[in-house]
């Protein structure tokens, strides 16, 4: 979680989406503490973008340290996007469907101009029983494991995601789900396969999302995410803009759960930026009640852990989604610099914690 | 005048604000350029005459069509090395 946007924060998040009012002048030190934010948080692109547009006015000296700082961020997205042509075309080759999914889908589908959004990595779903084929699939490309699965059958029934090291440096995320923990199980995977929107890379198609999906998406990474800022804000606002609420309401019934939808909205128009909000959606947001995701939408990867474990039924099917976490590979321990003995005593710890008062 | 005509690479993957451009092809580096380049990019989706998009490009910014003319010819000598730009030979160019 991050602290409270700042008013510069809130301009470079609503930039393009709502009617600016006169541009906001920045003194060199408050444009190059935005430049100095985590790459994550995308402000840099942003904060490019609105000194073309004119929505913020710096010095030339400034101006120039910006432009240098954004072409940073689009060379790491054109690099990526030569990296996501490599995996689309190797799962495509191996007969493994995929959805782009996040910054490089919504750079071209979803902002006024892709230059705008800038990302770290690679995301791409596959069928969610195929993650691990997927995996080997893509090892010729020189892209590993930047930790090797507890047990490859436990990640392909039960992981959200694998991440993949490229010998570049860069990383792939593949995902067999959209969210972890039990609201990401409740989503039907398939329905994602079932339809999808035309992205073009360079001289190739590649398939993203249909938009209330993107939506969907964007909402549920903001609540159950972890890790939220000012990037994920404008994603939720961004797609707000592309699909509406009775778009979306008929998605409910792939297993989406509306007071999810319902806290990103509060959560991305709580500091101002309401008027990026379409009214529609306004509308929508005065009916839903936000809580009623509950406890479920506890981030982090413990809790959703625990909250999928509730789901396994019976304890045969309990037993083999704990004994791989308690048991991990040994490649996993040792990607994680565990012994075996640290990693149960880490579990205890970890037991003992969650029954102190 | 420059009758020869020109395009961007179709496969490039590029990023482009009104300042600076970022392009490279599928597995090769990123080239960045600066300044009016990003413009003339914009412009270079499909085959166009040097001196017609020059022409273009003096009506939208006011400035010297010669002058434009040789900063395009400039920007296509240094990315067509690269595979970034492609080049159609003038009439009776190279016989």
């Amino acid at each position: 979680m991050t602290d409270a946007p700042t008013p510069i924060e809130d301009l470079l998040v609503t930039l393009g989406l709502a009617h600016g009012s006169r541009p906001v002048h920045l003194t060199p030190g408050e444009a190059g503490s935005l430049l100095a934010r985590p790459a994550f948080h995308g402000l840099t692109a942003l904060l490019g973008a609105a000194v073309d547009t004119g929505d913020v006015r710096v010095d030339i000296a400034t101006s120039g340290e910006v432009t240098r700082g954004w072409a940073e961020a689009m060379a790491r997205a054109v690099e990526l996007d030569g990296l996501l042509l490599e995996v689309c075309a190797a799962l495509a080759q191996a007969g493994i469907p995929t959805r782009v999914l996040k910054g490089a889908a919504v750079a071209t589908l979803d902002e006024p101009d892709p230059a705008w959004r800038s990302y770290q990595d690679v995301d791409v779903l596959v069928p969610a029983n195929r993650l691990m084929a997927a995996a080997d699939a893509l090892a010729p490309l020189g892209l590993q494991p930047a930790v090797p699965p507890v047990r490859r059958g436990w990640a392909d029934r039960h992981a959200k995601s694998l991440t993949l090291r490229h010998h570049s440096g860069m990383q792939v995320d593949l995902h067999r789900r959209l969210a972890g923990g039990p609201l990401g199980a409740r989503i039907r995977t398939d329905a994602l396969f079932a339809g999808g929107d035309d992205l073009p890379v360079g001289t190739a198609t590649l398939t993203a999302l249909v938009a209330e999906h993107r939506f969907l998406h964007a909402c549920y990474h903001a609540v159950l995410g972890g890790t939220r800022g000012p990037r994920h804000r404008r994603d939720v606002l961004l797609l707000a803009r592309r699909v509406s609420p009775e778009a979306v309401e008929h998605r409910w019934d792939e297993g989406w759960v509306s007071g999810v939808v319902a806290a990103a909205l509060r959560w991305a128009t709580a500091d101002g930026a309401t008027a990026a909000l379409p009214p529609a959606w306004t509308a929508w947001c005065e009916r839903h009640d936000a809580d009623s995701a509950g406890a479920d939408a506890t981030p982090g990867f413990q809790a959703q852990a625990r909250g999928e474990l509730r789901l396994q039924r019976g304890l045969r099917a309990k037993w083999a989604y704990v004994w791989p976490l308690v048991w991990p590979s040994r490649a996993h321990l040792q990607a994680r610099r565990r012994t075996r003995t640290s990693h149960l005593r880490r579990l205890a710890r970890t037991a003992l914690a969650r029954r102190s008062p | 005048m420059s009758t020869a005509r020109v395009r961007r690479a179709p496969d490039a993957l590029w990023r482009a604000g009104r300042r600076v451009l970022v392009a490279a092809l599928p597995g090769h580096p990123p080239t960045t350029v600066a300044g009016s380049g990003a413009l003339v990019w914009r412009h270079l989706a499909a085959w166009t005459g040097v001196h017609e998009l020059a022409a273009t490009l003096a009506g939208e910014t006011g400035a010297d069509a010669a002058t434009i003319e040789r900063d395009v010819l400039a920007l296509v000598d240094a990315l067509l090395p690269l595979g970034l730009v492609e080049r159609q030979p003038a009439v009776g160019e190279g016989r």
